[in-house]
């Protein structure tokens, strides 16, 4: 699904990606995890184009990124004063270039219903964005991800300000989807829940630390070169 | 410390140089001159003045002194004049600060500023400084610039008194012009609605009315009101004609009319005005005789 | 009528635009623009001797969008912030406007012109074709973001969206500053280079304090608008020498504060 070989990028002369290689082949999760500044949700933005690469490759195989892939950024990327309801927000994600001027179609009410239902949302529907918990904000934009049926899913940092029992709730949602052959691409912040969440970590601190399976990747070892005296000193 | 010493003694140079070019302008420069802001001032002492002594002007002809601001050139000409002749009255308002300033070293008259202000028409708290337009007044002024000229080029008193009794002269014949010509038009057309109000001594002294969207002073705004208004004097004397100016945007004017052309009124344009200002050379009305004389000749033949 | 007419679709435009970028947390620009436009409403004169408002807004135009790409690229190379560069252009602008102005006064054209139109800004020196352009523009403008409406929605809340879509980020964007350079040369006229920015912000900021809804701040704005637009022409109906751009900035001024007052005191008698 994904190839990605000697990746750099930088900020301002800055550089935030050195040479990052690694390849996923989809149909589980891979978890990309890291402290602070390590580039994290940087290479989510190189893989989808969103930020500018100045050398490397990053290929997708099978997939067409447009089309295939719903990215869900962190909760603090959005205004949420602006002028949505929450239905008009999920049903936005199945605007296309052939539907944008009308989109009056009761197929597309529907499945904005049936994902609201999925996601415990349909009683706040009406509702504007801002009245919504951390956690219903979360849901809300993982169902305006769902509701078009992607292939793959990138999320960053999903959990921020979420409380424990969503967490839970949306991590059993992402299990499904995972378990009816989607993928997921996750920034995660939680290095314990990290052991349970994901079948394959990307370590990461500017550079690739280690890449595979994740108890593999997860070792005290491992957390000393990404983390830094602070693991050696527990 | 070395590099600090170096920054003071070029930032030094560059205080000095800024003294030694304004000197060498003005003392290394041989001409010396009558400096006029406007062109009917010049004209009178042009006229009253010999050959021999030089004249300039500093507002080119079609330039709107209200709101013209001195350019760096201009200020040369202040320094290089020997005596400057301006009408005053917030006529050059963004030059007066600079006029004052130099009236403390050189002789600067306010020209307009010198007459009765009981013969000068109010305009809030100022007066109207269109004073060239009623030339009662534009004579007293010609005595003002003959007496200081006097002052000021003593050895040129004699010409300076022939020339002056016969510009007099020709204001006189002008204002019988005048007065004939304006004596035979029908009253109820005896309005000048034009721009901007530069001609309330003019209408003061040939009986019109006079109604501008703008004040006094062209940089002034006016509001629908005032646009509704104009249209409604209009209408409501049925006038032939209204006049732009040379020296002011017409647009606002020419709109006026359309909407009374669409009302079904045949009132045009009768007309350029010259307000603030002689025509240009090429134009044949450089002189304040040629431009009274237009002006009266349009006027007339607009509203007969 | 017609021109309370221009005024109302005018402001509506300028409107909906505005809450564009207030959106894009890029409310400047509108001045930038402003700024920018004045210097090239005096080219159209120096290159066509005349400001006939079609020609103005094409000459205009072209210039203020060459201006726009250099700031856009002063932006990716440099380090300075938005805000700077945007102060940057706002001060170039003018002071290339003024010598330009100065340029002509040299030669006696300055006021011949009729430069403090675009200044000050009047909407009594509109003339009939003045206020055909100004629906023009701007009715092909409300078109366009009503077409592009839910585009537009998506835009704004997440850009990453458009390409999804399957539409072009650059279309997007560019076709949102050709029209808010085009709108903002028309309102020079009504409310000049100082006062635009305020016709742009000032009536969305006072919607967005009560509502949050599209359908909300639309009705509410066509009330705003119609009201103040309506009170200004009053105004410059009945009282004379006072143009009308500073009278509208100065009511919805008003409105904000009333607005924001009447908030604050509603919110203090009903949660304490």
């Amino acid at each position: 699904m994904l190839v990605v070989n000697n990746l750099f990028s930088s900020y301002s002369n800055e550089l935030i990606l050195n040479d990052v290689s690694f390849n996923f082949d989809g149909g589980s999760f891979l978890g990309i995890v890291g402290p602070n500044g390590s580039g994290k949700s940087t290479l989510l933005k190189c893989l989808l184009g969103l930020k500018s690469i100045d050398k490397g490759l990053v290929k997708w195989k099978s997939i067409i990124p447009s089309r295939d892939i719903s990215y869900v950024p962190q909760l603090s990327e959005f205004d949420w004063q602006f002028p949505y309801s929450v239905y008009d927000l999920v049903e936005s994600a199945l605007l296309t270039k052939l539907n944008f001027w009308s989109f009056k179609s009761k197929d597309y009410e529907e499945r904005v219903i049936n994902v609201l239902e999925k996601f415990d949302l349909i009683n706040f529907k009406d509702n504007h964005i801002s009245e919504l918990s951390g956690g219903q904000k979360q849901r809300m934009l993982l169902a305006r991800a769902f509701v078009s049926n992607p292939k793959l899913l990138i999320l960053d940092e999903p959990f921020n300000a979420v409380d424990h029992y969503s967490e839970l709730h949306i991590m059993s949602l992402l299990k499904d989807y995972v378990n009816k052959g989607g993928s997921v691409i996750m920034v995660h912040h939680n290095l314990n829940s990290s052991i349970e969440y994901f079948h394959h970590v990307l370590l990461l601190n500017k550079k690739v630390i280690a890449f595979g399976e994740t108890k593999s990747v997860l070792t005290k070892n491992n957390f000393e070169k990404a983390y830094g005296n602070f693991f050696s000193d527990l | 410390m070395k590099r600090n010493i170096l920054f003071l003694f070029i930032f030094f140079l560059f205080v000095i140089q800024g003294f030694i070019i304004n000197k060498s302008n003005v003392d290394n420069n041989p001409d010396k001159y009558v400096l006029s802001t406007v062109g009917m001032i010049h004209d009178i002492v042009s006229n009253l003045l010999p050959s021999d002594v030089d004249k300039k002007l500093l507002l080119p002809a079609g330039t709107d002194p209200h709101v013209y601001v001195p350019t760096i050139q201009n200020i040369n000409d202040f320094n290089n004049a020997e005596v400057i002749y301006s009408i005053g009255l917030d006529l050059e308002a963004q030059m007066h600060p600079a006029l004052l300033s130099l009236s403390k070293t050189k002789p600067v008259y306010f020209l307009g500023e010198q007459l009765d202000t009981t013969t000068l028409i109010a305009d809030g708290e100022m007066f109207d400084p269109h004073v060239w337009f009623d030339l009662d007044l534009f004579s007293l002024i010609v005595d003002e610039v003959a007496n200081s000229l006097i002052l000021n080029y003593p050895d040129y008193q004699s010409e300076i008194l022939t020339n002056s009794l016969s510009y007099k002269q020709t204001l006189d014949e002008l204002d019988v012009y005048a007065s004939e010509k304006f004596s035979t038009l029908d009253p109820s057309q005896k309005w000048i609605v034009t721009t901007h109000d530069a001609f309330s001594y003019f209408a003061r002294k040939y009986d019109f009315s006079v109604f501008t969207l703008k004040g006094v002073n062209t940089a002034s705004d006016y509001s629908l009101y005032d646009k509704q208004k104009m249209k409604e004097i209009i209408l409501e004397n049925s006038l032939k004609a209204i006049f732009i100016e040379d020296s002011v945007s017409n647009k606002d004017l020419l709109s006026v009319l359309e909407d009374v052309n669409n009302a079904g009124l045949s009132t045009r344009i009768g007309g350029y005005l010259y307000a603030d200002s002689l025509g240009s050379s090429d134009s044949g009305l450089d002189t304040f005789e040629s431009m009274f004389k237009y002006n009266v000749d349009t006027i007339f033949n607009a509203l007969n | 009528m017609i021109l309370f007419i221009t005024l109302f679709l005018l402001s509506f435009t300028l409107y909906l635009l505005g809450g564009v970028y207030y959106f894009k947390s890029k409310s400047l620009i509108t001045d930038v623009y402003a700024h920018v436009a004045f210097p090239g409403v005096v080219l159209a004169y120096i290159l066509f001797h005349s400001l006939d408002l079609y020609l103005v807004v094409f000459v205009t135009s072209v210039f203020v969008l060459i201006v726009d790409y250099l700031k856009a690229k002063l932006l990716s190379i440099t380090n300075f912030s938005t805000d700077s560069i945007f102060a940057f252009f706002i001060a170039f602008g003018f002071s290339i406007g003024t010598l330009f102005v100065n340029f002509l006064q040299n030669r006696g054209v300055s006021t011949k012109a009729g430069f403090s139109d675009f200044l000050f800004g009047n909407l009594s020196s509109l003339n009939q074709s003045d206020s055909y352009v100004i629906i023009f523009f701007s009715l092909i403008t409300l078109f366009w973001i009503f077409f592009y409406r839910k585009v537009l929605l998506s835009y704004l809340f997440d850009e990453f969206s458009i390409n999804k879509i399957g539409f072009n980020l650059l279309y997007i964007e560019r076709s949102l500053s050709l029209m808010a350079v085009v709108l903002t040369v028309l309102s020079l006229k009504v409310a000049g280079v100082v006062l635009t920015t305020g016709l742009f912000l000032i009536p969305f900021s006072i919607s967005i304090l009560f509502f949050n809804k599209i359908k909300h701040l639309i009705k509410f704005s066509i009330i705003l608008i119609s009201f103040v637009s309506f009170i200004s022409i009053i105004i410059s109906l009945n009282y004379s020498g006072m143009s009308t751009g500073p009278i509208l900035i100065f009511i919805y001024f008003l409105v904000f504060l009333l607005s924001l007052l009447g908030k604050k005191i509603f919110n203090k008698l009903n949660y304490g």
